[in-house]
Formats: structure tokens, sequence, C-alpha cells
């Protein structure tokens, strides 16, 4: 599969741009050359050799916390992308595979969700159950769930038909046998397709509550939360903003980019 | 129909261009003013001859909710509601309190009776004269417990049997306890005089509801975004050149502002006089000859405060370790860089009850907070949850001061709440940050704040001590007496109270170079009627 | 037809029933009592207590919701608590510029997007093509706020060609308002343009490469003439009903640009209205607002059910 990835350009840089996130995210505590915490001597500084990207309105390092809120991203959006599918596969496949009037329930029940501005939903929870970790995964995975179980479902839709389908059904095989492994592996391209682009969906919207405030709240840092308390700062020191803002962007990009590479390899074959 | 699309498309692109291109041709106003100070340009504070008439004045004030009583105002509005329904006094700068409403006073030597005099020729904006029955009926109307005004608490020395009108323009009233400084609880936001009976709905938007004996009259209001006032042709004081006051014919306050915007409209010539925060200060003062600065220290506190009455802070031990581990320096240049630093009682050194001879500047000794808390019983350290509501400085607060206390192995853990839900129970929280206007004189604070049982007394201490030497200072009306017992009343707090604070919170002022300001620029409300613009 | 109309609106009504229980309920699940919060931390128990029984906070909650339903249905949305005016009439006017936003960011958007996507699909492949493509992508990762922010800080702060505040004043002039407007709309544009651009690319691709588009090359009609008259037309169906359908993203970033250009619009009173619990407004409000996406999804599912003679009789 990876070696398939180099035949697409686009592939290979999105690829390249989430591996060095995720690299960074990883090695944080070890390649940030401060504490996200800790506070240093002057506050708002400018980028100056010991501070590459300067230091904020609490004299912390930017680059570090730059660095340590990569964390929160690479672990939340793809954490939460996943609980999404974990519950939104079984309800597609079943919806799509089984039909009649379980799908008309299911895809009535997910026509309504998905009628609702995501992000009110979000603003919607969070207020009421506060803003903390678990609030905000869960969130996110709420509000993947519909458009999930949707795509899930019209594969399943596409893939029902399909000659091998219909053999196993011949053969007398079980309902589950022929999801899990007739049907599931067929669509799996598309979904990898669609994951990809949500999780880059989760990344904007973990930026969007931290910047409205509804995020991780302080002192973990975070890209979004970053943008929100250093906007006031934006006159003194624009890097607080600017650099989480140029950063959160980059893994968005990487993402698309990787989206379109395999959807371009995909037609090749 | 094929060219029926290709023109309209056509047309909107074109349109869509057009507009682009007008619009990105601004008008040469809009461009920043060269940061050069200009030799001809009026300086601010002493503008020569007659004051100027006319003009709008724009200008700013983040919290205008609606409410239906002016009195139960827990918020702010009335400091713009000031302007048209006026307060029985002012108070300037200088905390030195001056006639409004009354034109004189007297107090006995006990501090148990006052005698007010009321202005006379004064009428309402509905042509009804002013009286001592409209003062009556306000007192008893901000003492009645169904009205839920805070003014009770702060009148809380007097009861409605003990006003007595004396006659049309004499009003005494009889104290349950001696007060020396009633005077400047008259003077808060929820203090606007309002006509016997009282008002329907103040705050409605309609110009007949809004009446008062103020300088301007209402002319429209937007909760929480926008409140116009216009000229009162009728008012009773006089400005320097003879006629009545305000200079400005009107008065637009808006709300929603945020640094960004505010910078941009003092560079563009949008607003006169606005309230940056701390984050456009360095910026504003780019502009010398444009823009002018001013720093507000108002005895705004933002503590930290621990229930005294509950393990661990019960012990002063504990309490005092809390405090040890400030580097107060610190968190001031972090936090709130031009305020002044603080010391852990409320007093702030411009008040009246500040006592520098018994003032200990305690520094941060972490290894006396650590042995603090090993005799209490924490040898190994102690974990404690901060609450605090959201929003502005307060969270950079709490995680400088959790940094600091980290070394002395104290462990805090920030909750950050929405601010209704942390006010909500804002009595009930074991450790917090907490937030207090200042008040004149500070001891009003201390009463409100730290008498055993007051409404306020977030920290639910009790010193019966405390209480008495502050019933003592405001029945002592000699001045050197009562600063004696103000230094007694500092110690007690600084050593023994459930207080954190490293420094003053303070506001600014920025205003186009062109507006005259009352150098006694008021701290509780704003003097706009008697401000001039030099254009 | 008439069944389908008929569908359509019964789903509508459906889905505003069951967002307003989820709503409701998920308001329900919040702890801070609303006569408190209304009156204030002065306020004696009493007064709060006599707020509860008027406000009928006492009774059960299937009971509160029927009469706040029933309200809403005869248009009486409750008083907001930290207002203290009809939710109504508030909602009405933040709605309006909110709408304003929106739709000028539409109109701006719309047929830059439309060009954009056309030129990059009738050139699949080419650099015209691989130039859009790319900037598209971008502009579709960057998210609203970091778009907003640098704009602030180039044509505000830098260039001071536009105010950084969005406060509508009705004394100003015409000119000062548009100019007031232009940063968000950009920002609302720039969040749009580079989906639109995509979808009517992919979809101008493909109607490129169909036979029908073959055949009347086949016929003689030259190039150009094809594109505009047939290929337009099919091509611009997709993304235009995209987009409609596309609503809810788009509320997402009104919310986002209201908060960055203090705009006073529907998307930022509803955020303060969940921070300060304002219960009454935020119920009222959220319901309104999902009301208007629900409404502009069915006219976009109606407009290409007529659009779209494949779908009308396949």
């Amino acid at each position: 599969m990876i070696s398939e990835l180099a035949w697409s350009r686009s592939a290979m840089i999105g690829v390249a741009i989430i591996l060095f996130w995720v690299f960074v995210g990883v090695a944080a505590p070890v390649i940030s050359p401060y504490s996200p915490t800790e506070m240093h001597d002057a506050r708002l500084q400018s980028p100056s050799p010991q501070h590459w990207l300067g230091t904020d309105h609490l004299a912390r390092d930017v680059l570090s916390r730059l660095f340590w809120g990569t964390r929160v991203v690479v672990a939340l959006a793809p954490l939460s992308v996943l609980l999404g599918i974990l519950i939104a596969a079984p309800l597609g496949l079943i919806s799509g595979y089984v039909g009649g009037k379980l799908d008309t329930l299911i895809m009535r029940g997910v026509d309504i969700l998905l009628s609702f501005p995501t992000l009110l939903i979000y603003i919607l929870i969070i207020t009421s159950f506060g803003p903390s970790m678990l609030v905000v995964i869960i969130s996110i995975s709420l509000g993947s769930i519909p458009p999930i179980t949707r795509i899930i479902r019209s594969l399943v839709l596409d893939v029902r038909t399909k000659d091998y389908v219909s053999a196993a059904r011949l053969r007398g095989e079980q309902r589950r046998y022929i999801l899990l492994r007739e049907i599931l592996p067929n669509v799996s391209g598309p979904i990898i397709v669609d994951t990809t682009i949500r999780i880059g969906y989760a990344i904007m919207a973990i930026g969007a509550l931290g910047f409205l405030g509804l995020g991780i709240p302080p002192p973990t840092p975070d890209w979004g939360g970053m943008i929100n308390e250093g906007r006031q700062w934006i006159f003194a020191m624009p890097w607080i903003v600017l650099a989480p803002a140029v950063a959160l962007s980059s893994v968005v990009i990487g993402l698309n980019l990787l989206a379109d590479g395999i959807r371009e390899i995909a037609q090749q074959r | 129909m094929k060219s029926k699309l290709l023109t309209s498309l056509t047309f909107t692109l074109v349109l869509t261009l057009l507009l682009l291109g007008l619009t990105s041709c601004g008008p040469a106003t809009d461009e920043p003013a060269a940061p050069e100070p200009s030799a001809t340009a009026e300086a601010a504070t002493s503008p020569a001859g007659l004051p100027v008439r006319g003009g709008t004045l724009r200008t700013e004030h983040q919290w205008m909710p609606y409410m239906q009583d002016p009195a139960t105002d827990g918020v702010g509005t009335g400091l713009v509601g000031l302007s048209i329904a006026e307060s029985l006094v002012w108070v300037g700068k200088d905390l030195v309190p001056r006639p409004q409403l009354l034109r004189s006073w007297e107090v006995s030597e006990d501090a148990k009776e006052w005698t007010l005099h009321l202005q006379e020729g004064v009428t309402f904006n509905n042509s009804k004269a002013f009286n001592a029955d409209d003062v009556i009926w306000n007192f008893q109307h901000w003492l009645d417990p169904d009205v839920g005004s805070s003014m009770a608490t702060r009148l809380d020395f007097l009861s409605p049997t003990g006003i007595e009108k004396v006659d049309e323009f004499t009003v005494k009233l009889h104290l349950d306890r001696p007060n020396a400084n009633l005077l400047f609880a008259l003077y808060d936001y929820p203090s606007m005089i309002a006509p016997e009976g009282g008002w329907e709905d103040f705050y409605s938007g309609d110009p007949a509801d809004a009446i008062g004996t103020g300088p301007f009259l209402m002319e429209s209001f937007t909760p929480d975004e926008r409140m116009v006032l216009v000229r009162n042709p009728n008012y009773w004081q006089m400005g320097a050149d003879g006629q009545p006051l305000p200079y400005v014919d009107k008065v637009i306050v808006t709300a929603g502002w945020d640094d960004a915007a505010r910078l941009a409209a003092l560079i563009g010539d949008q607003a006169d006089i606005l309230a940056p925060r701390q984050g456009i200060i360095t910026e504003l003062q780019r502009y010398p000859g444009k823009i002018d600065v001013q720093t507000y220290i108002t005895g705004w506190i933002t503590p930290i405060v621990m229930r005294a009455d509950m393990p661990p802070f019960d012990d002063v031990r504990v309490r005092n370790a809390l405090k040890l581990v400030q580097d107060r320096e610190r968190i001031r240049a972090l936090v709130m860089p031009m305020g002044p630093v603080g010391y852990d009682h409320l007093i702030p050194s411009s008040d009246a009850a500040y006592c520098p001879a018994t003032d200990v500047h305690r520094d941060r000794d972490i290894e006396q907070a650590k042995a603090l808390l090993a005799e209490a019983g924490y040898p190994d350290g102690i974990e404690l949850e901060l609450a605090l509501p959201d929003g502005d400085f307060r969270t950079s607060f709490a995680q400088v001061y959790k940094e600091m206390a980290a070394e002395a192995g104290i462990s805090i853990d920030i909750n950050i709440l929405p601010s209704p839900a942390f006010w909500d129970q804002w009595m009930e929280w074991p450790f917090f940050v907490s937030g207090m206007s200042g008040r004149v004189p500070a001891t009003a604070n201390i009463d409100l704040a730290l008498r055993c049982g007051s409404d306020w007394n977030s920290s639910h201490y009790c010193n019966e001590a405390l209480d008495a030497l502050l019933d003592e200072a405001d029945a002592t009306v000699d001045i050197e007496k009562r600063k004696e017992l103000y230094c007694q009343i500092q110690t007690i707090i600084q050593e023994d109270s459930a207080y954190v604070i490293p420094f003053f919170a303070v506001t600014f002022g920025a205003s186009q170079s062109d507006v005259h300001q009352p150098s006694n620029w008021s701290r509780g409300g704003f003097l706009w009627h008697l401000t001039w613009l030099l254009n | 037809m008439l069944g389908f109309l008929l569908n359509r609106i019964g789903t509508m009504l459906l889905t505003m029933l069951v967002i307003s229980m989820l709503v409701f309920f998920i308001a329900e699940v919040v702890p801070i009592d609303p006569a408190r919060n209304a009156l204030g931390r002065y306020a004696s128990q009493q007064a709060v207590d006599d707020l509860r029984e008027k406000m009928g906070l006492d009774r059960p909650a299937p009971v509160r919701y029927f009469n706040w339903i029933s309200n809403v249905l005869r248009g009486d949305f409750g008083d907001s608590i930290h207002f203290q005016r009809p939710v109504r009439d508030l909602v009405a006017v933040r709605l309006e510029r909110s709408l304003t936003l929106a739709g000028l960011g539409f109109a701006f958007m719309i047929p830059l997007g439309l060009a954009l996507g056309c030129i990059a699909g009738i050139n699949e492949g080419k650099p015209p093509d691989r130039i859009i493509s790319l900037i598209s992508s971008l502009f579709v990762s960057v998210p609203a706020f970091a778009s907003g922010i640098f704009l602030i800080v180039i044509f505000s702060l830098w260039l001071g060609w536009f105010p950084g505040v969005s406060i509508p004043d009705p004394d100003a002039s015409f000119l000062e308002s548009a100019k007031k407007l232009i940063l968000p709309i950009l920002v609302l544009a720039l969040d749009e343009i580079g989906y639109l651009a995509r979808m009517t690319r992919v979809s101008m691709a493909e109607v490129m490469k169909s036979d029908y588009i073959r055949t009347a090359v086949l016929k003689g009609i030259p190039k150009r003439k094809v594109i505009w008259r047939h290929a337009l037309r099919n091509a611009f169906i997709a993304p235009f009903t995209a987009i409609m359908l596309h609503v809810n993203w788009l509320i997402g970033g009104v919310v986002v640009v209201e908060v960055l250009f203090n705009y006073p619009g529907l998307g930022r009173l509803l955020l303060d209205a969940a921070l300060r619990n304002d219960i009454t407004l935020l119920m009222g409000g959220t319901l309104v607002l999902t009301f208007v996406a629900v409404a502009t999804q069915v006219v976009a599912d109606i407009g290409l059910y007529f659009m779209n003679p494949r779908i009308r009789f396949g």
C-alpha cells in the first residue's frame, strides 16, 4: 500500500507533512527546547536565537508550546474519528445491507442529525458539560457519526449487488461473514479516503472550538487555545497566533493532499 | 437561454470585480496616521481658552445589559445611566466626594447623624421638581430587601426608620451604627436617583421612560450593544462659558469591542474614547500626538481566595504558605504589568486607609512555605483545585501562580468555568480566583468582604478583633486616630486573612488628542458632560 | 410531484420536532438555576423562588417541553434570561444581520468559485487546472479563524484599508458600512470558495468527457459553443446544490467570523447565550437557526429535483 502511494506526488507530499507532525507530536518532550509551561524572563519577545518563535504573554516559549500542542491535535482528531467510525460502521453496514424498515429508520435519524449545524451541536454539548478532552472527543465523534454512516451505507449499496456478494450468499454464508469478509474489505478504499478527510475536519473543528474558548482548558498547550489567548497580543507578537494557524493549516493540507493522492491512485487502478 | 446565462454570469463577475475595486480604493482618512509627534497637535491636558460646544462623542462601555430596575444593577449599565439620572454626589480621582444633587452635608461628631441638604431648583427631565420626597423614596427603595439591590449591603448601617424628612430640601439620616464614609456609598453604579415612585422601565429604550436630572437624555438603548445619549437642554449645572452643560451634543456608547477593533478605530478616527486592554497599550503609545493613553488605578482586585473555615485553609500556616510562593513582581510583570504590586491586604497605596508603616513586603520564600506546610501536617506537599471564571487575565494569573506554587510542592489543578457557572456559587468554592471592584474608601470593601457573616464574605473569614476595629474606625471622626486603627486593620488582613493579592488591576483609557477630558476623571463614572471635542 | 413536495416538507417538520426535543434535552442537563441567573447574586432567595414558580420551573420536564413547543408554534419564544426581552425580537434583528453577511458572502463567492472551477474542469490536467486545484486545496484547508486573522493583520493593521470593526452603525454612510463588511465577507467567501471550485471542477470535467458533449462536438458545433451551451448548464447543477447542502458548514463559518469581527449576528448571540446559560435564548435561537439550515436544504432539494431531468424521470 505504502509503495503504491509513491505513484502520486500529492500523496507523497501529504504523507511527508503528516509524518512530520506525527513525529513532532510524539517527540515533543524531547525536541522542545523548553517546557511548555515554564515562564522565562521576558514576555512577548520577538523571535530570537533563544526563542525561535519568541515568547508569549506569560513569557513561555512559543515553539515549545507549538510542539506540545501537536500532541492534542495528533491524538484527539484521529481518536474522535475512529470512535465515530466504530459506531457508524455497523450502522452503515447494517442499514445498507439489510435495507427495509431498519434502513429507513436509521437513515431518517441520520438525515435529521445531518441537518443540525455541527458547530452548534459542539457548542451546545460543550457548554453544557464543560470543556475537557473527553467532552471534545465525544462531541466530535458524535458529529462524525451521521456523515460516516451515510457514506458507508451508500458504499454498501454499491457493493451489495456485486457478483462476489451474491456468490457468498448462494454459498449460504452468515450475514455477519458477508459483511465483514466480503463487503467491508471492498469498501475500505473509499472509507480510508473519507476518514483522512474527516480527520482534517476534526482538526479544524478542534481548532475552531479552541478559538471560541471551548477547547482544551489551559495550561495544556493547544493550537486553537493559543490562537484564542494570543488574539489580543496580535500587535505585540503575532507569532503566538500565526504559528498555530500555519501549523493547523499545514496538517489539514497534508491530509487533503493524501486523500487526493489516494483517490488518484484508485482511479489509476 | 444560453445567452441570458452568459450575460448574467458576466454581469455578476464584473459587478463583483467592480465592488472589489471600489472598496479597495479607500479615502485617505483610512490610512494610519504617521507616528510622528506633530508640532501643532493640541495638548489634551490643558486647552487654551473656553470650551468648544457641539459634536458627537463616540465611546464604549462593555457591560450594558438590560435590567428592569437600575437599583438592582450588578454589572455596570448604571455607569452610563448616571449621565441620565444623576446620583447624589460624585467622587473624583482624588477620592473626595463632591456635591451633585446634594448641595452640602453635615455629619455629627459620633458619625451617627447625617444632614443632607439638597440642590434647589432642579427638575427631572419630565418637568417634575426634585425635592426631599424623591431622595427619601430612593433610600427606602435601596434598603428594601424585596428589591435585591446591592445598595442595601452598602448601606447596611441604615434602617428605613432612620430616614427623616426635615423640610422640602433637607433630609436627616439616623444611622444604626456610626459610619463616616456614607457618601462613598452614594456614588456606586446602582445609585441613580429616581423620581418618587420609581421608574417603570428605565432601560426600555423609550426616551420617555428614562427620567432623571442628568445632563443627557436617552435617545435609544439596545442592550449589550448601543446606547445613545443626547444633550438635555434644561440641565441645571452651568459650564465654564455660562451656558448649561453638557458641551457635546450627543454621546454614542457601543459595546462589543475587542482590542483589534479598538486599535483600528482609534487610528482611523472612528472613536473618541475607548477602554483598551493591555495588549495594545504599547502599540497605542506609538501615536503620541494623536492618541492619549491614561492608566486608572481603581483598587480593583482579582485575589485568590480560600475558605478560611474549611481544611486545609483553616490553618493559618497553610494560608501563609500559599502567600509565600508568590514572586509578586514577576506575577505583576506577566499578568498586569501596569498595575501596582499588592501585598495581600486589599488597600491600594492611594487610599486613605493605607498604612505604609506597618505594610510588610514579604518576598517569595519557598523554603519557608514548605516548612509551614510541613508544620501544618503536609510534609509532602498538597494538592488543590483552583476554580475561576473564564475570560481575561484571571486565566493568566492562575497559570502563573500554578507554576510558582509547584516549586513548594503545591500541585494545583486549574478549573476554568463559564462565568455564570462560576458566579452562581462563588460563595462556596474552597479555593478560587475572585474579583472585587475598587471601592472608596477601601474599608468599604473590607466591610463587604471580611466582616463576620457579611453577604460578600466569600472566604468565610471571621475575626471578631477585626470587626471591632472596623466598628471603631467607622465611628472615629478624628483622622489621626482613624489612621492608627487602619494600620491595625491592615496588619490583620495581611497576616491572617485568606487572600492572595499580588497586584491591583488597572484599567486603561485611550482617547483622541482632540478630546478634552476633565483632569479629575471620575473612577466610578464617566464625566461626559464635562468633556468637549476640540474640532 | 406533489407527493415529492409533501414528502420533503413532512420530513422537514419531523426534523424540526426531533431537534427541538434534542435542544430541550441538552438544556435540561445544565445545572444552572435560570431564575438565579436572571436575578443575579444579590437577590433574596424568596425572590428567586417566586421567579422559579412564575417560570414554571417546578413542573416536570415533559410538561415544560410541551408548553414551550406550543408557545413556539404560536410565535412566542419566551424571554431571554440575560436580556429580559422577547427572544423573538432579539433573534429577528440578529438573524437579519447574519443573513446579510452570509448572503453577501455567497454573492461574492459563487461567481468566482464557479468561474475557477469551470476553468479548471475544462482544462483538466493542464497548468490552469493544476494551479487552481492547488489554490482550492489551500483555501479548503485553512480554517476561517486562521484566514480571518491573517486578513485582519494584513488589511486592517498593516495596510489600514479596511476597519477591523464590524459593528453596524445606523448613522454611517453606505460606503462606510460597506467597508466594514468587506473583510468578514471575504473570510466567509474564502472559507467556501475552495469547496465550490473543487466540486465545479469535478462535475465540469465529468461533463466534458460525457457522450453528450462528444456527440455535440462530432456534430460539428464549435467547441466554445459546446461548452457554453451544454456543459455549463449541466455542470452548474451539482455544485450549486452541493453548496446549499453545505449550509451547515457555512453556519459554522458565520459563527467564527462573527466572533472574529465582533459582528453582532445570530451566531455570536447563540455562542454568548450558550456561555451564559441563557437557556430560553439558546433554545429559541438554535431552533430558528436550524430551521434556516433545514429550509435551505429542502429548497436545494426541490431545486435539484426540478433542474435535473434525469432524476425527475429516472
